[in-house]
């Protein structure tokens, strides 16, 4: 651990504990100079970091002598659960609107979050809750449930657009542009487009090779994903049947195994290693909305919910389950629909999302600052 | 050796290592440490909390390799602490001393 990585952690863990300002400043300083005299003595940069302590004990040991910030944020967040009370029977006995009054409860987590984060994971985090929200306003005043559900992967694409960089990140947004502009030609223009529209989703893996150096093993990938693009629509479009469509992409999904697909990837340096899993991931979501949707017949009303899984992959990538109540808006809305289209409940189902601000309230605690919350007892 | 009775003794000992010779941070820590066996990130914010009272006060110093020291000196209020913690001390020795001789006896 270098003296930057050891004094960043430290400024960080004093400024999450709503350290005041100036307290930051002055240990920060101490402990500079402090980590200069002992190199100084030649000891070395991880025999400091222990010497000096880590800094939550840091924090344990001088936390009586700190200065705290007042957090008004607390407050906000404290408040958020009544005026979402009040709100909710506000537009119910107001506006005779029941049905979608329950999003006001959504502040809850929505405040916890724009009080917690900054930056770029105020608007990450709060994602999934707007799309929740747009995607009720445009059910409930629209009617538009399908294709609404689309605006829950504006959820992955801020994540994409906020984090990754240069070609990773027009690689990525390539499959949150395609899904959309898929969706919306089969159910606009034309639903026969389901049927053999899908073959634009080889735009991505295309993507990925050609922005990347090309040798021969990019070469032949590439091929083999436009003949099978070429094969899928030929067959399509000479027999009218969907059944054999997808037999040409047997070719290039062989190939991608045997040359080590991923490997290709990583050798353009474009560090797919560790996000193989959310690709694979990804796939086999789309394939088995598309299998469902094409398989079984009237189905496209509620299969768009198997692509909510899609968004959720993308919360489990970034963030894993610090923040359970992120996965809530999906959990919810299958649950709602599941319970709508197959028992009829929706008079009842909206209920489900009152799990989001219970998974908000049960689960905040963890991520929120403390002031005063550490055992006086600890000891060096 | 107790936790609360050691750090209780060690603003005792770090006021009179201080008065005996105006230090910087790492060198208080690095002198205690190894005479007292304790953890070397107790001494820091015993340091700062006596700064805080008032006990110390500190000046910048240039180092032999370049920069800037921080060292803590003693003040008035210090210097009369030391010598009540020295006369608590020294009473609480004595009686100490005296109960586990008439215990021998």
């Amino acid at each position: 651990m270098s003296k930057i990585t050891y004094l960043d952690e430290l400024r960080k863990y004093l400024e999450q504990k709503s350290v005041s300002v100036k307290d930051v400043e002055t240990v920060i300083s101490d402990y500079s100079e402090l980590y200069d005299e002992a190199t100084d003595l030649g000891i070395d940069d991880m025999s400091v970091a222990e010497k000096l302590g880590n800094p939550k004990d840091i924090f344990i040991a001088i936390k009586d002598t700190l200065h705290f910030k007042k957090n008004n944020d607390n407050k906000m967040v404290a408040i958020s659960p009544f005026i979402s009370v009040m709100l909710f029977f506000g537009i119910g006995f107001g506006l005779e609107g029941w049905s979608y009054a329950w999003l006001v409860f959504l502040l809850r987590p929505l405040t916890a979050i724009w009080t917690s984060e900054k930056g770029k994971e105020k608007i990450i985090g709060s994602s999934p809750f707007v799309a929740v929200i747009i995607f009720f306003a445009l059910g409930f005043i629209g009617n538009l449930w399908h294709p609404g559900w689309l605006i829950f992967l504006i959820v992955p694409f801020v994540a994409i657009v906020l984090d990754d960089k240069g070609k990773d990140k027009l690689i990525g947004l390539s499959v949150f542009i395609i899904i959309p502009t898929f969706i919306l030609i089969g159910t606009y223009v034309s639903p026969t487009f389901y049927e053999y529209g899908w073959a634009m989703f080889a735009i991505t893996p295309i993507l990925a090779l050609i922005l990347n150096p090309m040798k021969v093993k990019e070469v032949v990938m590439l091929l083999a994903i436009l003949l099978a693009v070429a094969g899928q629509l030929t067959i399509y479009f000479m027999t009218g049947d969907v059944t054999y469509t997808w037999y040409p992409y047997i070719l290039p999904i062989a190939l991608a195994l045997l040359f080590g697909y991923i490997d290709i990837v990583n050798v353009a340096k474009l560090n797919f290693k560790e996000k193989a899993w959310v690709a694979i991931a990804i796939l086999l979501v789309v394939v088995a909305y598309l299998t469902v949707s094409l398989l079984i017949p009237n189905v496209w009303g509620w299969s768009w919910i198997i692509l909510l899984l899609i968004p959720m992959i993308a919360v489990y990538d970034s963030s894993k389950f610090k923040s359970p109540v992120a996965y809530m808006p999906f959990i919810s809305v299958i649950t709602f629909m599941i319970l709508g289209t197959f028992f009829n409940l929706w008079y009842i189902a909206w209920m489900v999302f009152l799990l989001i601000p219970m998974t908000a309230i049960l689960t905040g605690s963890e991520d929120k600052p403390k002031n005063i919350d550490v055992d006086e007892s600890s000891e060096a | 050796m107790n936790t609360q009775f050691k750090k209780g003794i060690l603003d005792l000992c770090i006021l009179k290592v201080v008065k005996d010779q105006e230090m910087y941070g790492f060198e208080i820590i690095d002198k205690l440490s190894n005479i007292l066996d304790i953890n070397e990130n107790t001494i820091y914010p015993i340091l700062r909390r006596l700064t805080e009272q008032k006990l110390f006060t500190t000046y910048a110093k240039d180092s032999p390799h370049g920069a800037q020291r921080k060292y803590y000196k003693i003040t008035t209020k210090g210097d009369e602490k030391l010598s009540m913690y020295i006369d608590e001390w020294d009473t609480f020795i004595s009686n100490v001393n005296q109960i586990l001789g008439s215990k021998i006896e």
